[in-house]
């Protein structure tokens, strides 16, 4: 039978070992050009080579456990072992985004914080054991709490503008107006670095050339931003190559962007290199690249056939440059040990490998898909209600009003959507000490909508700030924020922007409970403006209608409120569930509904409203009926956004009286409401401004269809377009019209 | 041949040389299968008399076993040490390979013994000058209770209502803290005013006729900040100790390793003689991490006595160790023929350990 390629890295490993122990060490200077002693003492060079050595064995076992059909993941660590010797000169507290390649490193970190157990919590999660503390058997994940590792998935660089986004609110943290009223201390200390690292391959993809375009951006405007990248360079990535001198000729001469190159195999010089790059980024709190030269051994993962895509000669000549041979020599080198020791060490480790994956292997498996999903959708209702009906001290809420007499409250006339939301921010960044409010000309200029309008003035631009113009570095931030401690209400300026970053929200923020058995959360509310009917004016991408590319990200609460007094209340209730549940809230605001303010006629202020008392909020979940005194029964209309007010009009101008429901909650879509509706309707219109697929009333039609199957159900939807300019526009829309036709099909009415 | 069985040593601590263990030190020194007990006891009472103390030859040969006189910590410690280091040099290494090392609190003493870290002599010094740390005078006390009920059952509501009042106790009433973190037990402690607060303030429970919390007779309050001055007393009195580098891993009660390659003097004398001294001693991370960092086939618990062994059995329910979810699961393993748990102060274990 041929020996795997695996089974050669660790034969070859051991041979030279015995080598080492047999004939001596040979200079290092010459044969591995390792170049010096260093600073490291011999108790924490060979620390850092156990940790290196137990990573190896790991990656090993992890190969064994996938071929007896017990293990489930085969992307090692190997030849990327020089990762140790980062984790030795980082605090524990340092918080880590890591690539996947960092067995080594969480084996060192592992080492500063007492009780800790990496060996058997790797192995718990190479099995997918429900016991697992990383993700409680959902993913293989480097990640835990104690050490300060939010566990990333199968990383590119989807994490890096979170790292962006830690650091840069760590940096923030000091600059916050009242920030003794914070309720709670930043999650590390403020002197923390943030780490975030990944492989060569990954340094080209948009989202982590973005994030370090973001983290440029702010080092070039001195703004701190303790943030430590550490490229792991094993010039391939799965088969491509990576161009020689790439990642120096790009990075090392970056305005803004400390740059230190070490070899990952010289422990000495690596750890040295490390320490220097984590004390830059430290002191100065500016952003540095550790350029770290790795190899990779045993192929992309266990699946890949490295002898495909590289020859046999050139396979050896990787393995020839074995770290952890080059650093054991080493070690004997300097005399800090034997090779017998070395040999002794392997074994034993070997031993404790192996016998530890026995028992993780055996240990509890994830029952059944209710244990799945048990942390993707935390609510805990009594401290939600705790949360949603804690109240600001009045004289906080004067101060922030600028005095008793500006109160909302004391100001009785109506007023449309954007103004509304606008005193509602006011009170929750009172209410909330730890809410920040970011996004493209939310500052100064108030949005575009005038939503956020001078609450930089009153919060100050620790809590108030423009970003730069990347939704992706947006919600990186938001993500990143909310780790450190804060409450992120990042505002997307239209919906069709979202899309562009909406990785961040579906691969990263929503999926962070999940992978992480629910040790971390990311809360925030997202605002974002969206759907259509800006009367002709921004053509598509101001008034993009469609967002199926939301509805199916788990987890995810999209709230679209369709008047203001309902708009406050349901923000009111996203930050209390997004604070005490750890909920990720996209809170989509018509734009066209902003600024209406009447309903049926000019100057009837039908859509103007007062502002809801301080201590009330809408439902989570609860739809809005509007019904007339004596509601005709054999039709109902279920719709939200622009719908609702159309179909208000559409009803009236048709000269029926049937119910109109506003959905408000589009996810979770509320069933029992629509369930309700249908059973007690013989025909049910469903009007939805998005378009006809991948919308969302084909939800609720197949929603009926399940629970009230005897009701006829017909839809009002917008063509399957993009959005033209001017008159063109209202062509592939819902029109009124379009609402009055359907309600004449399903009372079969002419 | 087969391979030696991997073993975690686990050393115990105070309390567990009792009226049933007298003569215990004996039994070792007799006994053919313990060639280094004799020299022990030797060095031992020639240690104790030099320091005008009971010989511990002395104090495991009374004919009755007299609480002031054993249990007093001057003469529980040396002589509880002794009896664990026999037992220890009886494990016959090709058939049992220590991994790894960790104790209970005092058993921290031992462990550095088994591992190598000290010389018999050198360890010796370092339990009877720790058990006189307090000169006389005894700072606080230490009180027990479970926090599992009767069958192992955890009832982590119950541990963290107890932890929050001794957080609140300590804040108002006197100082206490958690002394030992003790399997399904908490070992908590205080001065006199914490220990009458905890008394008034955590219910009696009944637990196989004996009535928790007790205090615990002639126990300070160890491992709390109460101890600073013995803290201070020790790096006073040991600071030429001799170490080496310890031959097996140590699990200290931070759950911390101290590895034979990688260990340094300073790291394991300023935990010994500080941080283990003034902080909590957390028994069942320090077990768990052994359990789990080097997954032993068995754990070998060193006599005198067999106390520990239910702290022992509680932890490996709570870690499920080898498929072991409860008291009836343990139990069962112990009366099968491969139980994970050899206590060396049983006899029938010992013999399952040392042979013929």
């Amino acid at each position: 039978m041929a020996v795997s390629r695996h089974q050669l890295v660790a034969e070859k490993f051991i041979s030279a070992l015995k080598k080492i122990a047999s004939d001596g060490p040979v200079n290092p200077g010459t044969a591995s050009g390792i170049s010096s002693k260093g600073t490291l003492s011999p108790a924490h060079a060979l620390e850092i080579f156990e940790s290196q050595l137990a990573s190896r064995l790991i990656d090993l076992e992890a190969r064994a456990l996938k071929a007896r059909e017990a293990g489930f993941y085969t992307i090692g660590s190997a030849g990327h072992e020089g990762n140790a010797c980062v984790a030795a000169a980082l605090r524990p507290t340092d918080m880590c985004f890591l690539h996947y390649r960092s067995g080594a490193f969480m084996m060192q970190r592992a080492k500063q914080v007492p009780g800790s157990t990496p060996i058997f919590d790797t192995l718990l999660s190479l099995s997918a054991s429900s016991e697992d503390p990383a993700s409680g058997g959902r993913h293989k994940v480097w990640g835990s709490k104690k050490l300060n590792v939010p566990p990333q998935t199968s990383t590119i660089g989807s994490h890096i503008p979170k790292a962006l986004g830690a650091a840069f609110a760590l940096g923030r943290w000091a600059a916050i107006d009242r920030v003794e009223e914070m309720p709670h201390d930043p999650e590390i200390p403020l002197d923390s670095v943030i780490m975030a690292s990944f492989g060569d391959a990954s340094l080209n993809h948009s989202t982590t050339v973005g994030a370090i375009n973001a983290a440029l951006w702010a080092s070039h405007q001195k703004m701190p931003l303790p943030l430590l990248l550490v490229c792991e360079d094993n010039s391939i990535g799965i088969s491509v190559r990576t161009p020689e001198n790439w990642i120096s000729s790009q990075y090392q001469n970056r305005s803004g962007l400390g740059y230190f190159p070490a070899d990952g195999g010289d422990i000495a010089a690596a750890y040295d290199t490390a320490c220097r790059a984590a004390e830059y980024v430290r002191k100065n709190r500016a952003p540095a690249m550790l350029h770290l030269k790795t190899i990779r051994l045993m192929g992309h993962a266990g699946s890949d056939v490295e002898q495909n895509y590289r020859s046999k000669s050139e396979i050896e000549g990787v393995e020839a440059k074995d770290p952890l041979i080059r650093v054991a020599n080493w070690l004997v080198w300097q005399g800090f040990c034997s090779g017998e020791d070395l040999l002794s060490l392997h074994h034993e480790l070997e031993a404790r490998v192996q016998s530890a994956s026995k028992e993780a292997s055996s240990r509890a498996k994830i029952k059944d898909a209710k244990e799945v999903v048990k942390t993707l959708i935390p609510f805990d209702e009594e401290s939600f209600k705790a949360e949603v009906s804690r109240i600001v001290a009045p004289g906080r809420r004067a101060e922030v009003f600028g005095g008793e007499a500006k109160l909302p409250d004391n100001r009785p006339r109506k007023r449309h959507m954007a103004m509304l939301l606008n005193w509602a921010l006011y009170d929750l960044m009172a209410k909330y000490p730890e809410m920040m409010i970011f996004g493209e000309d939310v500052s100064k200029k108030g949005g575009v909508y005038h939503v956020t309008h001078g609450l930089v003035d009153k919060f100050g631009v620790g809590r108030v700030f423009n970003t730069l113009l990347d939704e992706q570095t947006i919600l990186g931030l938001a993500i990143g924020a909310a780790q450190i401690g804060y409450l992120p209400c990042p505002e997307i300026q239209y919906l069709a922007y979202l899309v562009h970053a909406v990785d961040q929200i579906r691969g990263e923020a929503c999926s962070l409970q999940f992978f992480s058995n629910d040790t971390y959360r990311n809360p925030m509310v997202i605002r974002v403006a969206g759907l259509g009917y800006q009367r002709g004016f921004g053509g598509h991408f101001h008034n993009d209608n469609g967002f199926g590319f939301l509805r199916d990200i788990p987890a995810l609460v999209l709230a679209c409120p369709t008047r203001g007094d309902d708009a406050v209340g349901m923000l009111r209730t996203c930050f209390a569930l997004s604070k005490s549940s750890g909920r990720v809230v996209v809170f989509m605001e018509p734009i066209a509904l902003y600024m209406t303010k009447d309903l049926y006629e000019e100057g009837d202020e039908g859509w103007s409203f007062s502002y809801p008392d301080v201590s009330e909020h809408t439902p989570f979940g609860a739809v809005r009926t509007y019904a007339p005194p004596n509601p005709q029964e054999d039709l109902v209309i279920i719709t939200y956004g622009n719908g609702v007010r159309m179909s208000l009009r559409a009803v009236r101008a048709e000269g029926v009286s049937c119910r109109v429901i506003d959905l408000r909650w589009l996810m979770p879509l509320n069933r029992d409401a629509i369930t309700e509706a249908a059973k007690n309707c013989p025909n049910v219109l469903v009007v939805d401004e998005g378009r006809e697929t991948c919308s969302i009333s084909e939800q609720i039609v197949t929603c009926i269809a399940e629970t009230a199957p005897k009701a006829r159900v017909r839809r009002v939807t917008g063509a399957d377009s993009y959005i033209p300019l001017a008159g063109a526009a209202h062509m592939v829309m819902v029109s009124e019209e379009d609402i009055r036709d359907g309600i004449r099909q399903a009372l079969e009415r002419k | 041949m087969t391979n030696p069985k991997r073993a975690l040593i686990v050393c115990p601590g105070r309390g567990t040389y009792t009226a049933d263990e007298l003569g215990y030190l004996n039994k070792r020194v007799t006994d053919a299968r313990c060639p280094k007990a004799d020299k022990m006891v030797q060095d031992a009472d020639r240690f104790r008399r030099q320091q005008d103390s009971i010989p511990v030859s002395e104090l495991d040969a009374a004919t009755r076993f007299s609480a002031v006189k054993h249990m007093s910590g001057p003469n529980a410690g040396p002589l509880i040490f002794t009896c664990s280091a026999a037992d220890f040099s009886a494990i016959p290494q090709d058939r049992f390979e220590p991994v790894a090392v960790c104790g209970n609190s005092m058993g921290w003493y031992t462990s550095l013994f088994a591992s190598g870290a000290f010389d018999f002599d050198n360890a010796l010094r370092l339990v009877d000058t720790m058990s006189k740390s307090q000169q006389g005078k005894l700072v606080g006390g230490q009180i027990i209770v479970p926090w599992v009920d009767e069958n192992w059952v955890p009832d982590f509501q119950r541990r963290a209502e107890l932890l929050a009042t001794v957080r609140r106790i300590d804040q108002t009433k006197g100082a206490c803290a958690l002394s030992i973190d003790l399997g399904g037990y908490l070992v908590l402690a205080g001065d006199k005013a914490g220990l009458t607060a905890m008394g008034e303030e955590i219910a009696t429970i009944n637990w196989g006729g004996r009535d928790y919390p007790f205090q615990l007779a002639q126990h300070a309050a160890f491992h709390t900040r109460l101890m600073e001055g013995a803290s201070a007393f020790g790096k006073d009195q040991l600071a030429d100790l001799h170490w080496s580098a310890p031959q097996i891993s140590l699990i200290d009660g931070a759950g911390r390793i101290h590895r034979p390659l990688t260990s340094t003097s300073e790291e394991i004398f300023d935990y010994t003689l500080g941080e283990q001294v003034t902080e909590t001693y957390d028994f069942t991370t320090s077990l768990r991490v052994g359990l789990r960092e080097f997954a032993p086939d068995v754990l070998i618990l060193l006599g005198p006595g067999t106390t520990l062994g239910g702290a022992v059995g509680q932890t490996l329910v709570l870690e499920g160790w080898q498929g072991i979810r409860d008291k009836a699961a343990f139990v069962a393993r112990q009366k099968s023929n491969d139980p994970v748990l050899l206590a060396m102060g049983r006899d029938d274990q010992f013999e399952a350990i040392v042979g013929t």
